[in-house]
């Protein structure tokens, strides 16, 4: 503990109590969200400010304040009567040897009070110096490195209004998992970039203040991807067509696996129109609607006879892909590439963990592709995506799901995902459904969240004993050279104009 | 009905009395500032304000008892304030023997429920008036302010065969005692009556004008004075009894002291009620009264509602007691003894 004594426990109609502990400020500055400790009777209570109140009689009246006004100093000893409370929530008591207990008894009023010890802070809060270094707690000088697996292994989720700083954490994720060292335990990461917005990492640095992670980072452009068309099984159509018959997965799943078996026996990879074939010899009733769905997938370009790039591809240790979605405009497109990637690299986790690198998918505008409601070809990835959330921990498939409109976001993807960084949020109906998902999550933090500036964060569950709040440390990479300002995107449509009259005077 | 009834009987009183007072009023304003009653001063005069650059003290005692099967404890709190002016504007504040925890008494057993509460009142004023006097000697204000009367209380007083009696007598010893430490260490004693119901300035007021005494029945000093005082005005002022040798508390003092208190009103606020100001001097009486009229006019008149010394409000805050404090003693003791200190009805097992 810090040898100068902070504050005092006051007994007031709130406590001390199990769960809250008030104290008046003795000497010192106090901050909310700063972490005090308290000398307890098991070892050392650890209490989060979790609000100050600042008293003074002589200002509780209104009307006395009012009409006295300035002259009141002239007249009182005010400043003696100022006191500032510091409400705490005791988290929990550790001491030298024992594990964290839950708090269960309060300590006597009159205690003394103290900033708790940035060693004391790691203890407790399970930070891990080979941890991801996501940024500084404020106040204590301890930086915030919550364990890999404590942070991933269990899903997280990242929710932040547009704007407050999701794709900055996220980006400073990525970079400290790129750089991990072979002995500490490398991970893949595949990212779902729907706007383009973290190719910078696959691009080379001219300026050496950042760091460069082109050599770690594969790009693959969504419209290349192909998937071979035995990837067109019974559940993929009836994720892109929900109201495909039973009678209909049936024949189609007969004739996926007889092509697949005429494969194997030599006559090599299928394409659409040897399924459309097969098809054509159902009964009418069976194939006319089949024949329309196949040539609805086949206007998405998106099944071939060989897959590109193969799925083995996809995935490296320490490296970081990136599918760039930006360029599809198909809604429905993105939603397949999302499912069937997904799907293919859990199942192959799941057959065999030699064959791909424990991974960490992240995606982006998560609530368009895991959504709460189940909106057709909206939810088309929402099964594979919700079953790695579910299953994928003990296969070392993992999910970083972003959001900016957690309130859209599957409940259940939230309530799988076992840490949550929260950023600023304002809308009242996006945090009520955090507070409702999120186990971890007492109302004052959620009362916090709307006033945090943009950078600052609150991180909550597997990853960190207490619910805590830090400030994102700055970015190592570069920035992005695809975001442009509002004023810029004017100025560059100017300029873009300017030379196609230009071109047409030319030509007149 | 029996509320209607009670409701109207009371308003009906009420009223009356507020018209024979506006009466008075009317009868006495175009003429206050020219008649003179003590043959110095007139009935009203204007307050002349004066900067001052001193030490102000101010005391104050807060207490809280708990009843017990056999004895009762007492909880008491001293308010010791020093204020430090300059150009009549605070600069300083300093406490004196500040303390944090109430100082707990065991009042006397077997006493008389009237004794009782008398003995609560002795053990109060016993510490004001002890912590009175030490302040003067060690930190010399210029003034002091007590807050209540500058003498005992009637309610103070215990019957002649009282088991309190000599506690009794000991304060008045000890309030002789605070009167000559003031004198000697140029200390003037102001004492203000934050609601006081006294008579002494109607009496003067019928004596002298020769008023209707049946008029003025049921009229106080502070309800006649809302009528007659504006803010910044002060009575002339009067002895502290008509009769000191009939006085059943002057009496005991020796005449030095009893026969120079002095009492005036002023009114510091608009919307308040005259103040009622007590005061020792021995000579000089008008310059003195002035002079604490300035003072305390300065220190009360700060709301336009609500008028009291500033010091005083201040040491009325240091000594507030809860009764939860008193609960803590309390527990401690019932820890140690049991529940059988606890009064009968404090054990009832029933809501």
């Amino acid at each position: 503990m810090d040898e100068k004594q902070l504050g005092t426990v006051v007994s007031n109609f709130d406590g001390p109590s199990p769960s809250r502990v008030d104290f008046v400020i003795n000497n010192g500055m106090i901050h909310k969200g700063m972490f005090v400790e308290i000398p307890y009777s098991q070892g050392n209570m650890i209490c989060m400010v979790e609000d100050l109140i600042k008293t003074n009689r002589y200002f509780e009246r209104p009307d006395s304040v009012k009409t006295i006004g300035s002259e009141m100093e002239n007249h009182f000893p005010v400043a003696d009567w100022e006191f500032l409370i510091a409400k705490t929530r005791p988290l929990g008591i550790f001491s030298e040897n024992k594990q964290i207990q839950r708090p269960t008894f309060p300590p006597s009023p009159g205690t003394k009070v103290f900033i708790a010890e940035g060693e004391n802070i790691k203890r407790f809060l399970g930070i891990d110096e080979k941890g991801l270094m996501l940024g500084e707690i404020p106040f204590h000088n301890v930086n915030l490195k919550p364990k890999l697996s404590k942070l991933l292994q269990k899903h997280l989720a990242i929710l932040a209004t547009s704007g407050a700083g999701k794709s900055f954490l996220t980006s400073v994720i990525i970079e400290e998992i790129l750089q991990r060292q072979k002995e500490d335990g490398q991970i893949a990461l595949l990212l779902f970039d729907v706007h383009n917005e973290y190719s910078f990492f696959g691009e080379g640095v001219t300026d050496n203040k950042y760091t460069d992670y082109s050599s770690k980072t594969k790009i693959i452009n969504g419209k290349d991807i192909k998937f071979k068309c035995s990837s067109i099984t019974p559940s993929v159509l009836s994720s892109i067509f929900p109201k495909i018959t039973h009678i209909q997965k049936r024949e189609i799943l007969n004739i996926i696996n007889k092509l697949k078996q005429e494969m194997k026996s030599g006559a090599g990879p299928f394409d659409l129109n040897k399924i459309k074939n097969e098809v054509l010899n159902l009964d009418e009733k069976t194939a006319n609607p089949l024949i329309a769905m196949l040539n609805e997938v086949e206007q998405l370009n998106l099944f071939e006879k060989i897959e590109k790039p193969s799925i083995y591809d996809f995935l490296k240790q320490g490296q970081l892909t990136i599918i760039n979605l930006n360029d599809i405009m198909d809604e429905r497109k993105k939603q397949i590439i999302v499912a069937l990637v997904s799907r293919k690299l859990f199942n192959l986790r799941q057959d065999n963990y030699s064959k791909i690198p424990p991974f960490t998918l992240i995606v982006e505008e998560a609530h368009n592709f895991i959504p709460e409601s189940t909106a057709g070809e909206r939810a088309i990835a929402r099964e594979p995506l919700t079953t790695i959330a579910r299953e994928g921990r003990k296969f070392g498939a993992s999910l970083v799901v972003i959001s900016q409109r957690p309130k859209r976001l599957s409940s259940s993807i939230l309530a799988n995902c076992n840490t949550q960084i929260i950023l600023r949020i304002t809308n009242p109906y996006d945090l009520d459904h955090i507070k409702q998902t999120s186990e971890g999550l007492d109302s004052t933090s959620i009362n916090m969240i709307p006033s945090l500036k943009v950078g600052d964060a609150l991180i909550v569950g597997e990853a960190v004993n207490a619910p805590t709040f830090f400030k994102v440390r700055l970015k190592k990479s570069q920035n992005s050279k695809h975001e442009f300002t509002l004023e810029d995107l004017a100025k560059r449509f100017n300029e873009k104009e300017e030379i196609v009259n230009k071109d047409t005077e030319a030509y007149l | 009905m029996q509320y209607t009834n009670f409701m109207n009987q009371a308003f009906e009183e009420i009223n009356q009395h507020y018209t024979k007072n506006e009466t008075l009023g009317k009868y006495l304003v175009p003429s206050k500032s020219k008649l003179s009653i003590n043959e110095i001063e007139t009935i009203v005069s204007k307050i002349k304000i004066v900067k001052f650059d001193c030490d102000i003290a101010g005391v104050d005692s807060g207490f809280v008892s708990k009843r017990l099967s056999f004895l009762d404890i007492l909880l008491i709190k001293i308010g010791a304030v020093i204020f430090s002016y300059n150009d009549s504007k605070l600069t300083k504040a300093e406490y004196f023997k500040p303390t944090l925890f109430p100082e707990p008494i065991l009042l006397k057993n077997g006493l008389e429920n009237d004794e009782e509460e008398q003995s609560k009142g002795i053990e109060r004023l016993k510490k004001e008036i002890t912590t009175s006097i030490e302040l003067i000697i060690e930190k010399k204000p210029k003034y002091l302010f007590i807050d209540g009367s500058i003498i005992p209380q009637y309610q103070n007083k215990p019957r002649s065969d009282s088991k309190i009696k000599d506690d009794y007598e000991s304060i008045i010893d000890l309030f002789q005692k605070l009167y000559k430490t003031s004198e000697e260490n140029n200390c003037t004693l102001i004492s203000t009556v934050e609601d006081s119901r006294g008579n002494r300035f109607k009496e003067v007021l019928i004596d002298s004008l020769k008023l209707n005494e049946e008029q003025l029945k049921f009229a106080s000093d502070s309800s006649i004075l809302d009528y007659i005082l504006i803010n910044g005005e002060r009575t002339c002022f009067f002895n502290y009894s008509k009769n000191i040798e009939k006085h059943s508390i002057l009496k005991e003092y020796t005449k030095d002291w009893s026969n120079n208190i002095y009492v005036f009103y002023l009114k510091a606020s608009n919307y308040d009620k005259a103040l009622r100001i007590e005061f020792i001097a021995k000579k000089d009486i008008k310059e003195k009264a002035n002079e604490i009229a300035s003072i305390v006019y300065q220190l009360s008149s700060l709301h336009k509602d609500y008028s009291y010394p500033s010091i005083l409000i201040e040491a009325d805050m240091r000594a507030r007691l809860t009764n939860e404090e008193i609960e803590i003693v309390f527990n401690k003791l019932i820890d140690k003894i049991g529940p059988k200190l606890n009064l009968r009805r404090g054990n009832r097992p029933f809501k």
